[in-house]
């Protein structure tokens, strides 16, 4: 079985510089293929791919009026054929519906889509949603994660309106806000997965990082944990789990947890969030007890609250921008 | 049908380019002017919403109306005449969205709208990433431009040739300029000779040149009239007129494999010729004008020699 992972984004998103990042620090050593269907600002440097035994395929057809779908599928097969790769990274056009690659992708037997990524550049985020057909939308939309780029200086406004359009269109994707830098390929690369249509029947994955939900299998970034099977003990019991990229202060965690103080029905809450300082603060609160500490940095903040009659929106003010 | 009582003709301008190309500004700078926004009533309609705002009261004391059409379904041609009615323009500026294609904006225009010039901007340090990756767009926006002109170009890092030929392919006759980050504009004076000798009687074309002598036959007719050709083709019989024998002339692939066309002339035959269809031939003969009733205006080629010949290297006729 090979994987595929997919990288859409439009043309100068950052897709390039991400796979980049990904090859030399995140991906297994595992016999990779890239399949390149984007002539790009910056090059894949080969010298240093052929080190990391990755193979390159450029397709031969960087024009959107000429039929893509059934040369790539084409691609796939005799890149299959011919490598046997365990995985196939696709960089595929800037302006094709990440929908269609995946749904090409999928038809080719003997794959399995592993993750499907919309790269986004928080500065045009907006403008090309305004302006762009359906394609920009389909990238976001159809996405299991998104990866949002920063390129020089993005500001914490412009983040937050990208943050919001892409909530707005995709609820369910993990985003990765944090600056690239910041972060390891690994971390990063924890958040990958498919579009919901080619999720894993059962999903097993990694604990829900936020960790409040110890036992909870259905990995869901929502505000609710819908359509999940198991029934715990624990459901008599609400949590509010949200992502954030307010930046915080010290003081204004410890503000926070003393107002909870004086909610009872609030049994707990940790989370993990970017400081205003530039580093992350991680914190704990179960009622008499806060601990609030420096931690490393996430790819998106998160907070969670558990307890009975909570105020979903309440606490959601009081965390997000 | 909506009918607008309206109907003088009204002068349109057309900004086209991608999202950043300088479109806006432009139009902002250019009604700015006493001389172009005149004492007209000025209509602009917006197609896209860029970074650069742009509403009524960036113009003061002028006649000056904006109006947004972002949805393509919008841009049709009872909605058109009703923003003619309502406001009676004198003359309209529309900017493109670039990710449209110019027939959207052609064939939805009302009657009365006559478009007298088109401007294309681009973004120099996008542009080649652009064109690479969405040609069939770029390329329909060089394609009627009159002006192309190249935004932030930094002749440091950057090769006047790269951007003019790529324009030229599309266009030959639009006039380009090059404006750096600041503000200094240079024309385009680049002269492209044909990679033939077009003075001489007789043109005997290498097999890579057919695309650009077609074009330029195209263009200039009667410039051949007369004139003897040589050089290698395929050969048509499909399609019949009574004023011709059969049809020579080659693919050409202009933008990208999708528009490629079969571009020939209908021959008479005027030696003992054996035309098969889909045949690879050299074939000699003079251009000489058409039969007045087959549009005289196109010449058509009087055969002396037809003879089988090997594919050419390239089956595809296209401009390297």
């Amino acid at each position: 079985m090979t994987k595929i992972d997919i990288f859409s984004g439009f043309l100068g998103a950052g897709k390039t510089t991400l796979i980049r990042k990904l090859l030399a620090d995140g991906y297994d050593k595992e016999k990779i293929v890239l399949i390149e269907n984007e002539f790009g600002e910056i090059g894949i440097d080969r010298g240093f791919l052929s080190d990391a035994g990755v193979e390159i395929t450029e397709m031969n057809s960087g024009c959107i009026c000429c039929t893509l779908v059934g040369d790539f599928a084409e691609a796939m097969k005799k890149v299959i054929a011919e490598y046997a790769p365990d995985r196939i990274i696709i960089e595929p056009s800037g302006v094709g519906k990440l929908s269609d690659v995946a749904k090409a992708a999928a038809g080719v037997e003997g794959v399995q889509i592993d993750s499907m990524v919309a790269v986004v550049d928080p500065r045009k985020c907006r403008m090309y949603m305004e302006n762009f057909g359906e394609f920009y939308s389909d990238q976001i939309e159809s996405a299991g994660t998104i990866v949002v780029s920063h390129g020089d200086n993005v500001d914490d406004d412009t983040l937050a309106e990208a943050f919001d359009i892409i909530k707005e269109h995709n609820a369910d994707a993990p985003v990765v806000a944090t600056a690239w830098d910041a972060l390891s390929g690994s971390q990063i690369m924890a958040e990958f997965k498919p579009g919901k249509e080619y999720a894993p029947k059962h999903d097993h994955g990694t604990d829900c990082t936020c960790g409040c939900h110890d036992h909870d299998h259905d990995h869901d970034h929502d505000h609710h944990h819908h359509g999940h099977d198991h029934h715990h003990a624990d459901e008599i019991f609400d949590s509010v789990g949200i992502e954030t990229i307010r930046k915080f202060t010290e003081e204004d965690i410890a503000g926070i947890l003393e107002g909870f103080e004086a909610k009872p029905n609030i049994l707990r809450a940790k989370g993990m969030v970017q400081s205003k300082n530039g580093g992350w603060i991680f914190f704990d609160y179960v009622p008499g007890t806060k601990d609030i500490r420096e931690g490393s940095a996430q790819t998106v903040g998160k907070a969670c609250v558990i307890g009975t009659g909570l105020d979903e929106a309440e606490i959601k003010g009081v965390f997000s921008l | 049908m909506l009918e607008s009582k309206w109907t003088k003709q009204v002068p349109v301008y057309l900004f086209t380019g991608f999202l950043e190309s300088g479109k806006t500004s432009f139009i902002i700078d250019s009604l700015s002017e006493q001389d172009f926004a005149a004492n007209d009533r000025n209509l602009v309609i917006v197609t896209e919403k860029g970074m650069t705002p742009i509403s009524k009261d960036k113009f003061p004391g002028k006649s000056v109306e904006v109006e947004f059409v972002t949805d393509k379904n919008n841009f049709c041609p009872d909605y058109l005449k009703i923003l003619n009615e309502k406001y009676r323009p004198e003359k309209i500026l529309i900017e493109c969205n670039g990710m449209w294609m110019l027939d959207d904006i052609y064939n939805n225009i009302p009657e009365n709208w006559v478009i007298v010039q088109e401007f294309t901007f681009a973004e120099a340090a996008t542009f080649m990433m652009y064109n690479n990756n969405m040609r069939n767009l770029v390329f329909d926006k060089l394609k009627y431009a009159d002006v192309v002109a190249f935004n932030r170009f930094n002749p440091s890092s950057m090769d006047v040739m790269d951007y003019h030929k790529i324009v030229r392919v599309a266009n030959r006759s639009s006039q380009i300029v090059y404006e750096t980050a600041d503000g200094q504009i240079k024309v385009d004076d680049i002269e492209d000779p044909l990679p033939f000798d077009d003075t001489k009687d007789f043109i005997e074309l290498d097999d890579r040149d057919y695309a650009y002598w077609y074009r330029d036959f195209a263009e200039n007719h009667s410039k051949y009239v007369g004139k003897k050709m040589k050089f290698k083709c395929m050969i048509t019989t499909q399609g019949e007129s009574p004023y011709a024998d059969y049809g020579a002339g080659r693919h050409v692939m202009t933008c990208c494999v999708d528009d490629i066309e079969f571009m020939g002339l209908l021959c008479q035959s005027k030696c003992d010729d054996k035309p098969k269809h889909g045949m690879w031939a050299m074939i000699t003969g003079t251009i000489v004008q058409g039969p007045v009733l087959l549009d005289g205006s196109y010449p058509i080629m009087e055969v002396e020699s037809l003879k089988p010949a090997e594919p050419p290297e390239e089956q595809v006729a296209n401009y390297y």
